[in-house]
């Protein structure tokens, strides 16, 4: 693939939070990023966290063993999901339909504010993130639903759903059809 | 982080919607924030007999706005604008800090409903 450099988030593919990867080409010299005791071939000094590096090794072993079903199995998922939540008046689906990652489906609702969704929801049982300022604590919504092209009001009505290979059909059932009576209530 | 009085006016919020013979709304906040109260009162002899609310905003900003409602349904006009948004949010048992402002819009809703009412009546 011809990368130079590549980082990975650990805790992307269900490893230990505080652990990253930096793949480097080999033959790419870079400045080092801590100096001190010359650990890790002198790119960053510091006792190596071994616990955090087993943990991330482990979890990429899985997470590369049966990549395609898994992600077969959390892609009907994701668009079941999808189909059931864009019953959904004044609901649409941001990014791309089809090249987007398996587990991931992010939404806009008209007249309902992020915060509020993700506390409805979660008082049902189902986890989800919003890019509203109400739920990030800064004045703006998210940047992303911004650039876009989404107005400010609809941009605060977001909601993010990750799906992965721990989710059950059934949980991902109640998630499309519960939504429909909580977005009953507090529309504007 | 919210107080179960606070949970308690998300889900159960009073005196939701549109009040068909309001003479006094106001609307305060603005979509860029992502915090909209529109207000609507009924004022009788200079007593408010009838409030509604619609809210888009987050949990803090529903519950503030129906207990504002509450705080200010059957008072005189005078006792309304009295309602400070201090009381909102003891009223609901307390708020966190960055929801604070939440209060402070629902109060000034009530306020501009009843300047509404006010501008009307050609006061």
């Amino acid at each position: 693939m011809k990368i130079d450099l590549l980082s990975l988030s650990c805790h992307k593919f269900r490893g230990p939070k505080g652990t990253g990867v930096l793949y480097v080409r080999k033959g790419l010299r870079l400045p080092s990023n801590m100096l001190g005791g010359g650990q890790e071939r002198g790119s960053r000094s510091g006792a190596e966290n071994v616990a955090g590096i087993v943990g991330f090794g482990a979890a990429l072993e899985e997470a590369s063993a049966n990549i395609p079903e898994n992600a077969r199995r959390v892609t009907a998922m994701r668009d079941r999901l999808i189909t059931g939540l864009l019953k959904i008046p004044c609901s649409r689906l941001t990014g791309d339909p089809l090249n987007r990652l398996p587990g991931i489906a992010s939404f806009v609702f008209e007249c309902v504010e992020g915060e509020s969704l993700v506390l409805m929801l979660d008082q049902n049982g189902i986890c989800g993130s919003s890019g509203s300022a109400c739920s990030s604590g800064s004045l703006d919504p998210s940047h992303v639903l911004m650039a876009i092209g989404l107005p400010h009001e609809v941009a605060h009505g977001s909601l993010r759903l990750s799906l992965g290979e721990d989710n059950t059909e059934s949980a991902d059932h109640n998630a499309s059809s519960g939504h429909v009576p909580p977005m009953g209530g507090p529309r504007f | 982080m919210y107080s179960e009085k606070v949970m308690d006016h998300f889900n159960n919020p009073r005196n939701v919607g549109v009040l068909k013979d309001a003479n006094g709304i106001g609307q305060v906040g603005n979509p860029v924030c992502g915090d909209i109260m529109k207000m609507y009162l009924r004022i009788e002899d200079g007593v408010i007999t009838g409030v509604s609310f619609k809210t888009f905003g987050c949990g803090a900003a529903i519950a503030t706005s129906s207990m504002a409602t509450e705080l200010v349904r059957g008072k005189t006009v005078e006792e309304a604008l009295q309602l400070s948004n201090k009381a909102v949010a003891e009223a609901l048992d307390g708020l966190p800090p960055v929801k604070m402002h939440c209060s402070v819009l629902a109060e000034e809703g009530i306020k501009a409903a009843i300047a509404d009412y006010y501008k009307r009546q050609g006061k």
